[in-house]
């Protein structure tokens, strides 16, 4: 029943990420805004998610619960949350008009994913059980 | 080896993460074919069509392909150093390489779908 969790958490990722880009696009007019928070924030939240079933696991997690929570996150939730494909169109459709923005926007994303998955890494083995 | 089943998972990505590669490529294809259909055949105008314009482009290609996993991916490849045809291969290497395959073959699959796309569409209306 793994396809049903990462069912579930994709619907509720892909909608929350269709709300957003709706949003953006009303108040700055461009869906760009929306795609850099979702991948940073789902880049921080995957950290986060990663290292807390780590420490859940030192309190006794079985690793097929930890198996599922992770398959629910990583390839539901955030999986369906974050997009790689709209991140590419914007960088294109940036490229013919805005090369400089492009690039920005290019660099700012690949600094940031990183950033955000370590310091949610960080910021979720602090968390304690019990 | 590993303490607990988050490590195992994080740190089990010994190997080049090449299916993330080919996802968000297969992805990006397909958001550039459909975009490309959707400028063509004018279907902003069309209330239906751009529902399944929706559909497809933020529900199925946006779906498919993932920006955590890209970033997870970049991460775990910093960490460790990764075993390619049996070679430990350094870590700032890995990653950059991951790195410009995902940007540049992800584009380069957009360019493409978008083109076919344009392509096809165009002659179809050429025709009649």
């Amino acid at each position: 029943m793994m396809w049903l969790l990462i069912a579930c958490g994709g619907a509720i990722g892909a909608v929350s990420r269709y709300w957003l880009t709706q949003l953006t696009r009303w108040y700055f007019g461009s869906s760009i805004p929306a795609t850099f928070m979702v991948n940073l924030f789902g880049s921080f939240a995957l950290g986060f998610v990663l290292a807390t079933i780590s420490v859940a696991g030192k309190h006794g997690l079985s690793t097929e619960s930890a198996t599922h929570a992770y398959v629910f996150f990583e390839f539901g939730l955030l999986g369906g949350f974050t997009t790689f494909s709209t991140f590419i169109l914007e960088f294109q459709q940036l490229l013919n008009s805005k090369p400089v923005r492009a690039f920005l926007y290019m660099n700012a994303s690949l600094f940031i994913c990183i950033f955000a998955i370590a310091s949610g890494y960080f910021s979720g083995s602090g968390v304690r059980f019990g | 080896m590993y303490n607990s089943p988050g490590e195992l998972l994080l740190y089990a990505n010994h190997h080049f993460p090449i299916v993330t590669v080919l996802v968000n490529s297969l992805g990006c294809f397909g958001l550039g074919f459909i975009y490309a259909r959707y400028l063509v055949l004018k279907q902003p105008l069309d209330r239906q069509a751009q529902g399944w314009f929706l559909f497809f482009s933020s529900g199925v290609f946006a779906g498919l392909t993932t920006f955590s996993g890209f970033s997870k991916d970049l991460f775990s490849l910093l960490s460790e150093p990764t075993i390619t045809a049996g070679f430990a291969v350094s870590t700032q290497i890995a990653a950059l390489t991951y790195l410009l395959l995902s940007i540049l073959f992800g584009l380069f699959m957009l360019m493409l779908g978008f083109l076919l796309a344009r392509n096809r569409y165009n002659s179809g209306i050429k025709a009649k």
